[in-house]
């Protein structure tokens, strides 16, 4: 919940992963709850119908279908002719999503440092099983991000999002890795215009990873029906800084919002701690309804979480990865 | 426990430091304080959570604020103990003290204090040392039992000829102070006879328990013994009727000066002269208890003007006869209680001369005037004129009052058949007019309802007849000198026996006892009258009659007064008597008719004294009777006795007491707003009250006391409010530094 006191940036690879961890991320695969089409063959199942070894479904034979697919069983029994559908297999996309507003640059641990690791941990994943990856990052209107990679201030004022395409293989992890360090969180971000240019540079299908907090004051919900709708299996995670949990402060405060600077004078009394929590609650109730209504998953975790566990256990469990 | 015996002695404090403290802990806790800032991730959640609490609310502050409760808990005992609550209870006494004060007429010598720019009277020194005692009693502890700390117990009597007891015996020091600051100075003389006999009634009984009875043993006293503490200057004439248990101790707390002098007026008398009773003269008594030789100036003044000034030269008083063995026979062996007085080192000589007091020099002065009306004079004493300054610290007796008749002569009517012995010895004396009527004509006026024209009616051998206008004595209104008779019946319709009884003529007898200081009977010798035949009269008791002289064998001299009718009775025949040849027989005469005839007088000039009563005859038909006593400013309503006069006392301030009535006028009265006005003055004139210096030793009956010295009890000063008052103090310094949250 506090502003996270002087804190090291990552600049490379090893500074997100270390060698233990991607050691652990190397038998991992994405999956997806549901199966998409994908551009190219990759070692996913597609439920574009395709010459492949898994029976997918019939349909009746017109002339000039290839008559090696004829499913002479059901002739013998129907004296019709069906071919045999098989299932295509496609490579999966990836889009990771990270919110670097000034209140991700919050905790203790840093939410966005977790949240670049995460990112990382699961580009690695896609870019290694040959998937393709996207990053885009949603930075805050007047804030210090700064683009250490060369972009000019005044662009990055006015342009909540930057992003990473079309990477896949191996050797475009360290690419993704410069990519996810180079931006620095900041300022207010409207999530609904971030989404509004996320979902119109989009293109095709497959699983995004949304990392924030989702603490917006203009609201989640227009920006993630707009994520949702285009045919994207839409993963939440909400990472919370221990501190925003079971904030350890106390007595008579003027807490000032780190985006917009909005002041709220307040007296720490068990009371209010226990009503803020009961709001902090319903807050992430609401927005896990939200998400189950359609079709979103929701993971919330602490930004004290080990990246390895996050990765391996609760998102397989999740079915994003296997 | 009785909550309603709790009371609170310093509840001013207390309101004081809750008006202060209460608000300024309340006023911490609503004010908006400084609050630190703190920068986080997002204040949506926070400040909805303040809208749900209302945090900002005084009320909701207060309302789950438990520090506030308690620390307002922690002050609301504080103030409760700063206002000294104290609760009756049947808890352990210990000490006995009996506080008697003196409020006699030398306590208002104004020699108190030892700054002679200040002047205090001994009374006000008196009651602030008895306050400084009470304030020093001991209070029982918190575990009173266990630690055996009981407290103290004190009663408070002030005398002065008289003795009121103002607070009983109890350890409310609250209760002690208010009956102490409540004495008044009063003008009266000393006595501290009865206030001795008041200590001793209310000491604890020695009681005796048998068969489960209790009786009290008269005569002993329990518990206990009792510190008796005297405040006085010492001048107690009966001290030697004081007589404390052996077991109590007697403390004298000596207040004044015994270097004080001081010239007073010890008596006063006006009378005219019998040969010109316009010519009025005024006697003077001084006293001076001065060693040295003291000049003063005696002023006259007449109904407010200045009439006369005179200045008189008195001699300074002197040492007694120095004869050891006679000054102290009779005189019980000194044992000196408590603390010794700064004298306990002096010869036996120097010791007698400071408690036996000097011969006083006396003085005297006489002023003469020529006035034929009633008047009040007042005579005072100055310092001499160019001298400056006040006269002495003791001003009361400075200043008298006395009435003055008017110049009268009287006119006298006998009723007789003839008598040589009364015709001779009254032509001889200043009356206005002697008429003689014989018992007939004396009838006949009477039947003719004619009232005879006369200050004084000398009845000889007759009476006059019953009638609806005599009352039980027989006789009409007036004034009446009965010689040779009895009046004994009674008018018709009265109930009650008659005053008088007539049994007839007894034997010969003569005079034995007479009220010498009766005004008919002042300078007449009766020592050598004989009675050859007597009257044997019997007087009921409780009647309007009283005996004024007795013979072996009865009442000789009777005075009758009923209503508007007053007589002097002679019963027996003069004629048998050697009285007529005694010059004594002339001078009761003249006395008898002064008296009667100045019955009809307004203002005698004798004064009451102080601590005795004033008595006055008002005339028939006086109602809504008042009095206006000096110094006060409010008046009290009298009521009537049976016979019109009107009693008020103990008098206990000199000066002029005014009586007004709605009425007739007697002479000599004044007449102001439609009412009648007398005026009675009242005078010290007591010479040993006048000797001022205070002694440094008093002999009780069984001791002597010396003076205590001015160490004689050491208070404990009760410490504890003012840690209760830093206690608050720093509370409040800790609710600041809390609140700001300041590390010190």
């Amino acid at each position: 919940m506090l502003r996270t006191g002087s804190i090291s940036r990552p600049t490379k690879l090893e500074d997100l992963l270390s060698s233990k961890e991607i050691a652990r991320l190397d038998p991992l695969d994405l999956a997806s709850r549901r199966v998409f089409f994908g551009k190219l063959k990759g070692e996913r199942r597609s439920k574009k119908r395709g010459h492949s070894v898994e029976f997918a479904d019939h349909r009746q034979y017109v002339s000039g279908d290839d008559i090696r697919h004829i499913d002479w069983n059901i002739f013998g029994r129907l004296d019709k002719l069906f071919l045999k559908l098989f299932l295509e297999e496609e490579d999966l996309s990836l889009h990771v999503v990270l919110d670097a507003s000034a209140s991700s640059d919050c905790g203790e641990p840093n939410k966005y440092l977790f949240m670049q690791r995460c990112a990382m941990a699961l580009g690695y994943v896609g870019l290694v099983n040959l998937n393709r990856v996207a990053c885009t990052i949603m930075s805050g209107v007047n804030g210090d991000a700064a683009d250490r990679g060369g972009q000019a201030a005044s662009e990055k004022a006015v342009s909540p999002v930057r992003g990473l395409r079309d990477l896949r293989g191996r050797r475009r992890v360290h690419d993704l890795a410069r990519f996810i360090c180079a931006t620095t969180p900041g300022g207010t971000l409207s999530f609904r215009a971030a989404a509004e240019r996320i979902a119109i540079s989009r293109r095709g299908k497959g699983v995004m990873i949304i990392f924030s907090d989702f603490f917006f004051k203009d609201g989640y919900e227009d920006g993630l029906r707009l994520l949702s709708g285009h045919g994207y299996d839409l993963i939440l995670v909400q990472v919370l800084s221990p501190q925003e949990l079971e904030p350890p402060i106390k007595g008579d405060l003027r807490l000032k919002d780190i985006e917009d600077a909005d002041t709220a004078e307040v007296t720490i009394s068990a009371p209010l701690l226990k009503r803020y929590q009961a709001n902090l609650a319903a807050y992430c109730n609401k927005l896990r309804e939200f998400a189950h209504r359609r079709d979103m998953a929701l993971l919330t975790v602490k930004s004290d979480t080990p990246v390895d566990l996050l990765v391996a256990d609760q998102l397989r469990r999740l079915g994003v990865l296997k | 426990m009785n909550w309603s015996s709790i009371s609170f002695i310093s509840w001013p404090l207390a309101l004081g430091v809750a008006a202060v403290a209460v608000p300024a802990l309340i006023l911490l806790y609503l004010l908006k304080l400084r609050r630190r800032d703190m920068e986080i991730s997002t204040t949506l959640l926070w400040k909805k959570a303040v809208q749900d609490l209302q945090a900002n609310a005084p009320l909701q502050k207060l309302r789950r604020n438990i520090l506030l409760l308690l620390q307002l808990l922690v002050l609301a005992a504080l103030i409760f103990a700063l206002a000294e609550p104290v609760m009756k209870s049947a808890s352990f006494t210990g000490q006995k003290h009996v506080i008697l004060i003196d409020r006699s007429a030398s306590m208002a010598t104004l020699d108190a204090s030892e700054n002679p720019n200040r002047r205090e009277t001994r009374l006000e020194e008196a009651k602030r040392q008895a306050l400084v005692m009470v304030e020093s009693l001991r209070e029982p502890g918190l575990i009173a039992k266990a630690t055996n700390a009981i407290g103290d117990e004190a009663m408070v009597i002030a005398f002065d000829n008289v003795s009121d007891v103002r607070q009983s015996f109890t350890s409310d020091k609250q209760k002690l102070r208010a009956a102490i600051e409540s004495i008044t100075q009063s003008d009266a003389p000393t006595s501290m006879g009865e206030a001795m006999r008041l200590a001793k009634a209310h000491a604890p009984k020695r009681l005796h328990v048998e068969n489960n009875q209790t009786q009290v043993i008269e005569g002993l006293s329990g518990g206990a013994p009792i510190a008796i503490h005297l405040f006085s200057d010492g001048r107690v004439p009966d001290a030697d009727a004081a007589k404390p248990s052996p077991e109590d101790s007697f403390v004298f707390h000596r207040i004044g000066s015994d270097k004080s002098g001081n010239v007073g007026i010890t008596s006063v008398r006006a009378q005219r002269s019998y040969e010109n009773p316009s010519a009025l003269s005024f006697f003077v008594g001084l006293q001076n208890s001065d060693p040295a030789e003291r000049t003063v100036d005696v002023e006259l003044v007449v109904e407010g003007s200045v009439a006369a000034i005179k200045q008189v030269t008195m001699p300074g008083a002197t040492k007694p006869v120095a004869d050891g063995a006679a000054a102290n026979a009779g005189a019980p062996a000194p044992t000196p209680d408590q603390p010794q007085g700064a004298n306990a080192d002096l010869s036996g000589d120097e010791q007698q001369r400071l408690t036996a007091d000097l011969n006083p020099g006396v003085g005297g002065v006489v002023f003469n005037v020529e006035r034929e009306d009633a008047l009040l004079a007042e005579i005072r004493l100055r310092a001499p004129t160019g001298s400056g300054g006040d006269l002495d610290a003791f001003p009361t007796d400075d200043r008298v009052y006395v009435n003055a008749g008017p110049a009268k002569r009287l006119r006298v009517a006998i009723v007789t058949d003839g008598s040589l012995f009364l015709s001779s010895a009254l032509a001889g004396l200043p009356l206005a007019e002697l008429k003689t009527i014989t018992p007939a004509e004396y009838k006949a006026l009477a039947d003719k309802g004619t009232t005879l024209p006369a200050d004084v009616i000398i009845l000889d051998g007759s009476l006059p007849a019953a009638s609806a206008n005599a009352p039980a004595a027989g006789l009409p209104p007036g004034r009446y000198l009965i010689l040779n008779a009895v009046p004994t019946p009674k008018a018709a319709g009265e109930q009650a026996p008659p005053p008088l009884t007539d049994k007839g003529k007894g034997g010969n007898a003569t005079i034995v006892d007479w009220q010498r200081t009766h005004p008919a009977l002042r300078n007449v010798g009766l020592d050598s009258v004989f009675l050859a035949e007597t009257r044997d009269v019997d007087v009921r008791p409780g009647s309007t009659a009283v005996t004024l002289a007795r013979t072996e064998r009865g009442p000789a001299i009777i005075e009758l007064s009923s209503g508007p009718t007053r007589a002097l009775i002679v019963p027996f025949d003069i004629g048998a008597t050697n009285w007529p040849l005694d010059v004594s027989f002339v001078v009761f005469l003249a006395s008898a008719i002064d008296y009667l005839g100045g019955e009809s007088l307004a203002g005698a000039t004798d004064t009451p004294q102080m601590g005795s009563t004033i008595s006055e005859r008002l005339p028939a038909g006086a109602t809504d009777i008042r009095l206006l006593v000096p110094g006060e400013t409010s008046e009290t309503t009298l009521t009537p006795l049976p016979d019109g006069s009107v009693v008020f006392g103990p008098v206990r301030r000199a000066g002029v007491y005014r009586l007004s009535w709605k009425g007739p006028a007697a002479p000599g009265d004044l007449s102001e707003s439609s009412r009648s006005v007398r005026r009675v003055p009242a005078n010290l004139l007591d010479a040993p009250e006048s000797v001022v210096a205070s002694k440094q030793t008093i002999a009780l009956a069984s001791r002597v006391v010396t003076a205590a010295g001015s160490d004689a009890f050491k208070g404990d000063q009760k410490l504890w409010p003012w840690l209760l008052l830093a206690c608050a103090l720093m509370l409040m310094v800790e609710w600041y530094v809390y609140n700001k949250k300041t590390h010190l």
